[in-house]
C-alpha cells in the first residue's frame, strides 16, 4: 500500500523529468502518451487506495529533528486519498485531450513535461502530511502555473499573463510563510494530526493570527477578492492549461487546505464567518463580472472564481463536506466547459469572441456537452452540481445574509452561462466553421459522463462523513428556492439571447463591462506605486551594490593575479632568493623550538 | 670536534651564500661545488662521531655525483654562452613578462 | 690536534668568504682551490687517506681544471660585485640560522675521541652493500658527460 502511494505520487515526476530532457529525442506523439500513461497509472493506484481505507502516514525524510521536529511526510486518509483519486483522474482526461490539441505545437514536448510536473506537485500537496510539504506544492504548483501559462512566451500578453499570476500568488504566500511560522512557534510541530491532538490547548489569539495568514494565501492561490485579478489573464495559456490547473486543481489548492485545516477553523466562528462572506461577495461579484464578458473562456475563468466562492462560503459556514463535495463536481464540470470551450475555439479556428460565434448546428456533440456542463453548472437536478450547490446554500440558511448572496448568484451564473450557450449555438453564422476534432471528443464524453453521474459520489454522504463535525442535510422545502432562481436564470437568457441579440447598453453594463473598474484602480494606484519601487530598487540596489560587488570582486581577481604576476619574472635568480627565503623561514620557525 | 662539525656547517650556508648572491653562472657552479664537498665532509665527520661506517661511503658517493654534476653544468655554461653571449642569468629572463 | 684542524677550517671559511666579495673569477676558482685542498687536508688529519686523496683527484683536480677550461674556452674575466641590499638580507639569514644550529648542537654530547675505520672494512661495504649505488655513480658520471658532449658540439 504504502509503495503504491510513493509510486503514484512520484510516476508523474519522473515522466516529467524524462521527457524534459529526452523527449526530443522520440516522437513527439509518444512523448503525449507515455505522460498520459504515467498518469492513468497515477489513478489507477490512487483508486486501489480509495478502495481500501487504510489509512496511514509515511514520512519520507527526516528534516530537522531541533528546534523543531519537521519531516517530509505524507498522509493518506479520506480526505486526501479521494481528492488525489479526483486529481489524477481529471489530469488523466486533460491529458488525454491535449495529446491531440496540442499536436501542432512546436514546444509539444515542454508542455507535457510541464503538465506532468504541475500534476506531481498538485499530489504533492493533496497528500501532504505537514505544511512544509502542502507549502511545496503551493510553491510547485504556483510555478507551473506560471510556466504554463506563458507556455506561449513569444506572445507578450501571455508572459506578462504568468508573470501576473506568479507575483499576486506569491502575495498570498507570503500572508501563507507567516501563519506557518506562528503555527510553527506555538505547536512546535508542522504536521496536521499532531497540531490536531493538541489544538484544544492553544490560546484563541494564536489561531486566529494563524487561520487569517493562511486563509489570505489561499485567497492568492484560489483567486478571491482582491487577489483574483490573475485568474482571468491566465487565459492566455492553452485551453486544457484553463482546465486543468484553472478549474480543477491549482485553484482548488486553497479550498483544500482551509478543508485540511477544518479542526482549526471550526474553533475560530468569527474568522470563518469573514471568510464565508468573503466567498459569497466574491461569488457574486465575479457572477456579475461574468454576465458582461465576450470571451469565452474569461466568461468560464469568472465562472470559477464565482464557484470557488461558493466552496469558500460553504467551510465558512462549517458545512465542509458539502463544500468538498461542492470541489468535486466543480472539477468535473467546469473541466467539461473548458474542453468543450477548447473544441469550439479550434473548429472555428481560433475565435474566442462569442459575439462572434453563432449557429454551430454542425458541432453537434459539443453543443450536448456544452448543455451539459452548463446545465450542471446551473445546478439543475439530476446534475451532480445540484446536490453539492443546492446543499450548501441551503445549509447557508442559518446565515441569512449569506443564504441571499448565494441564491442571487445562482440566478447569475444560470443567466451568464446560458447567455454564452444561446449566444455561441444559436443564431446567425458569423465565423466559418470547420468540423470538429473527433480526437478531441472522447475524453470530454468521460468527463461529461463524469458531470452527470457525479452526484452519486455522495452516495449515502460518503463524502460528509470525512468531517466529523456534520450533521447531515436533508433537501427540505427551502432547497428549492435556490433551484427556481437558477430556472429563472436559464429562462432570462432564453429570453434575451436565443436567436436574438440584446444590445448591451446603459450605464449598468458598462459599470459591470469594467469591472466596477476595479483593475483600473488597482493599476493606477497600486501598480504604478510597485512600478517606482522597483526602479529605485534597481537603481541603488541593482546597479550600485549587486553589479558594484560583482564588478567588484572581477577587479579585485585580477589586482590579485596582477600580485601574482610580478613573481613570474622568469629569473632564476629571483626564483632562488624566493626558495631560499621561503626554506630559511621554514628553518627557523622549527628552529626556534629548541631554543 | 664539535667545534669542527660547527664551523662546517657554516661552511655549507657559505656555499649557498655563494650561490644567492652571485651573479655570474661559473659562481653558481663554484657554490654548488663547495656546498656539497662540505656537505660530504659532514657525513664524514659525523661517521666518524657516530661510529657509523656509512657515513663515509655515502661521502665517496657525493664525490662522484657532484663530479657529473660540474660536468653539466658546464655544458649549461658553454650553451648559454652560444644563446646570449654572457653568463649573468640576469639576462635569461625569457619566460617572464 | 684539534688546533690543527681548526686552523685548516678557518682557511676554508675566509676563503669562502673571498669568494663571495672578489671581483675576478679566476681569483675565486683559486680560491676554491684553496678550500678543496685544506678539506682534503682535514680528511687526512681524520684519519682516512683514502678521502684526502680521493678530495684532491676528483675536486682538486677534476672540478677545478674543468672549471678553468671552461672559463678560457668562454672568456669571461670580470664580475660585478654583489647587491648591497641583498647582501646583507642574505648575510642576516645566513647568520641566524647557523645560530640556531649551534644553539642546538651546543648541548649536544660529542665524544673525544673519533671512531677510525681501517680501509679494507670500508671497500668491503661499498663493494658489498652499496655495490648498487656505487655503480649507478658511474653510469650517472658517464652519462653527465656524455650529455654535455652532445649538447655542446658544433651541428
Amino acid at each position: 500500500m504504502k509503495t503504491f502511494l510513493i509510486f503514484a505520487l512520484f510516476l508523474p515526476l519522473l515522466t516529467s523529468i524524462i521527457s524534459g530532457f529526452y523527449g526530443h529525442r522520440i516522437k513527439r506523439i509518444f512523448v503525449g502518451w507515455i505522460s498520459t500513461t504515467s498518469i492513468f497509472l497515477s489513478f489507477i493506484f490512487f483508486l486501489i487506495l480509495y478502495l481500501n481505507s487504510k489509512e496511514f502516514e509515511i514520512i519520507l525524510y527526516n528534516w530537522m529533528n531541533s528546534p523543531f521536529n519537521i519531516n517530509f511526510s505524507l498522509i493518506k486518509d479520506k480526505l486526501s486519498s479521494l481528492m488525489a483519486l479526483i486529481v489524477s483522474g481529471v489530469s488523466f482526461v486533460v491529458h488525454l485531450y491535449s495529446i491531440y490539441y496540442m499536436k501542432k505545437d512546436e514546444g509539444y514536448v515542454r508542455f507535457f513535461s510541464y503538465l506532468n510536473l504541475f500534476v506531481f506537485f498538485m499530489l504533492l500537496l493533496t497528500l501532504s502530511g505537514n505544511l512544509i510539504v502542502m507549502f511545496i506544492g503551493w510553491e510547485g504548483v504556483g510555478l507551473c502555473s506560471y510556466l504554463l501559462i506563458g507556455y506561449w512566451y513569444k506572445k507578450e500578453s501571455a508572459s506578462k499573463a504568468g508573470v501576473k499570476a506568479f507575483v499576486v500568488n506569491k502575495i498570498g504566500d507570503v500572508f501563507f510563510i507567516i501563519g506557518i511560522i506562528s503555527i510553527l512557534f506555538f505547536f512546535k510541530t508542522l504536521n496536521f494530526s499532531e497540531i490536531k491532538n493538541s489544538i484544544n490547548c492553544a490560546p484563541v489569539e494564536i489561531l486566529k493570527f494563524s487561520g487569517i495568514c493562511l486563509f489570505i494565501g489561499a485567497i492568492g492561490k484560489s483567486a478571491q477578492f482582491p487577489l483574483y485579478i490573475w485568474l482571468p489573464d491566465a487565459m492566455e495559456g492553452p485551453t486544457p492549461v484553463s482546465a486543468l490547473i484553472h478549474a480543477a486543481t491549482m485553484v482548488t489548492a486553497g479550498v483544500y487546505m482551509v478543508l485540511r485545516l477544518s479542526f482549526l477553523y471550526s474553533l475560530i466562528p468569527e474568522i470563518s464567518f469573514l471568510i464565508a462572506l468573503l466567498g459569497s461577495f466574491t461569488a457574486f461579484y465575479s457572477a456579475l463580472c461574468a454576465v458582461k464578458e465576450d470571451d469565452l473562456k474569461r466568461i468560464l475563468a469568472y465562472s470559477t472564481i464565482s464557484q470557488l466562492g461558493y466552496m469558500f462560503a460553504g467551510a465558512g459556514i462549517y458545512i465542509f463536506g458539502k463544500s468538498f463535495f461542492h470541489l468535486l463536481t466543480h472539477a468535473f464540470f467546469k473541466a467539461l466547459l473548458f474542453l468543450t470551450a477548447g473544441i469550439i475555439i479550434h473548429s472555428l479556428n481560433g475565435e474566442m469572441n462569442i459575439k462572434k460565434m453563432g449557429n454551430l448546428k454542425k458541432l453537434k456533440y459539443s453543443n450536448i456537452l456544452f448543455l451539459i456542463g452548463a446545465l450542471s453548472l446551473s445546478g439543475i437536478p439530476p446534475f451532480g452540481s445540484y446536490f453539492s450547490k443546492e446543499g450548501i446554500i441551503s445549509e447557508s440558511i442559518k446565515e441569512p445574509l449569506i443564504y441571499s448572496i448565494l441564491t442571487l448568484t445562482s440566478f447569475l451564473t444560470s443567466l451568464y452561462i446560458f447567455r454564452a450557450y444561446f449566444t455561441i449555438f444559436y443564431g446567425e453564422e458569423k465565423t466559418k466553421i470547420y468540423e470538429e476534432d473527433k480526437k478531441l471528443l472522447f475524453p470530454s464524453f468521460i468527463l461529461g459522463i463524469f458531470s452527470i453521474f457525479s452526484g452519486f459520489l455522495n452516495y449515502k454522504e460518503n463524502v460528509e462523513k470525512i468531517f466529523f463535525n456534520e450533521n447531515f442535510h436533508h433537501p427540505t422545502f427551502l432547497s428549492f428556492i435556490p433551484l427556481i432562481f437558477s430556472i429563472i436564470g436559464i429562462l432570462t437568457a432564453w429570453k434575451f439571447y436565443y436567436k436574438k441579440e440584446l444590445k448591451e447598453k446603459g450605464f449598468i453594463f458598462e459599470l459591470v463591462e469594467n469591472k466596477f473598474y476595479f483593475d483600473k484602480i488597482l493599476s493606477i494606484h497600486f501598480v504604478k506605486f510597485l512600478y517606482k519601487i522597483s526602479e529605485i530598487f534597481e537603481k541603488i540596489i541593482e546597479n550600485g551594490i549587486i553589479d558594484g560587488i560583482v564588478n567588484g570582486l572581477g577587479k579585485l581577481n585580477i589586482y590579485l593575479s596582477k600580485i601574482l604576476l610580478s613573481f613570474q619574472k622568469g629569473s632564476a635568480r629571483f626564483y632562488l632568493k624566493i626558495f631560499f627565503t621561503f626554506l630559511c623561514f621554514l628553518l627557523i620557525f622549527y628552529l626556534l623550538k629548541f631554543v | 670536534m664539535k667545534i669542527i662539525y660547527i664551523l662546517s656547517i657554516l661552511l655549507f650556508l657559505n656555499g649557498i651564500l655563494i650561490i644567492l648572491l652571485k651573479r655570474s653562472f661559473i659562481y653558481i657552479l663554484m657554490g654548488i661545488e663547495l656546498s656539497l664537498s662540505s656537505l660530504s665532509f659532514l657525513l664524514f665527520l659525523t661517521s666518524r662521531i657516530l661510529g657509523n661506517p656509512d657515513g663515509e661511503i655515502y661521502a665517496i658517493i657525493i664525490f662522484g655525483i657532484s663530479a657529473a654534476g660540474v660536468a653539466i653544468g658546464l655544458g649549461i655554461l658553454i650553451n648559454l654562452m652560444k644563446k646570449k653571449g654572457t653568463q649573468e642569468i640576469e639576462e635569461f629572463k625569457d619566460l617572464g613578462k | 690536534m684539534n688546533e690543527i684542524l681548526l686552523f685548516f677550517m678557518i682557511i676554508s671559511l675566509l676563503t669562502s668568504y673571498y669568494i663571495i666579495f672578489s671581483k675576478k673569477i679566476i681569483y675565486s676558482v683559486l680560491s676554491l682551490f684553496l678550500i678543496f685542498i685544506s678539506i682534503s687536508i682535514l680528511y687526512l688529519l681524520l684519519g682516512s687517506p683514502f678521502l684526502f686523496i680521493s678530495q684532491i683527484l676528483i675536486y682538486a683536480g677534476g672540478i677545478i681544471v674543468l672549471m678553468l677550461f671552461a672559463i678560457y674556452t668562454v672568456g669571461i674575466k670580470e664580475t660585478e660585485g654583489i647587491n648591497l641590499k641583498e647582501g646583507i638580507v642574505a648575510f642576516l639569514l645566513n647568520f641566524l640560522i647557523f645560530f640556531l644550529i649551534a644553539n642546538i648542537l651546543k648541548n649536544y654530547p660529542f665524544p673525544k675521541k673519533i671512531i677510525s675505520f681501517k680501509m679494507d672494512f670500508i671497500f668491503d661495504k661499498l663493494l658489498k652493500d652499496y655495490l648498487i649505488a656505487f655503480e649507478i655513480v658511474g653510469l650517472l658520471i658517464v652519462i653527465g658527460i656524455i650529455g654535455t658532449f652532445l649538447s655542446v658540439r658544433e651541428k
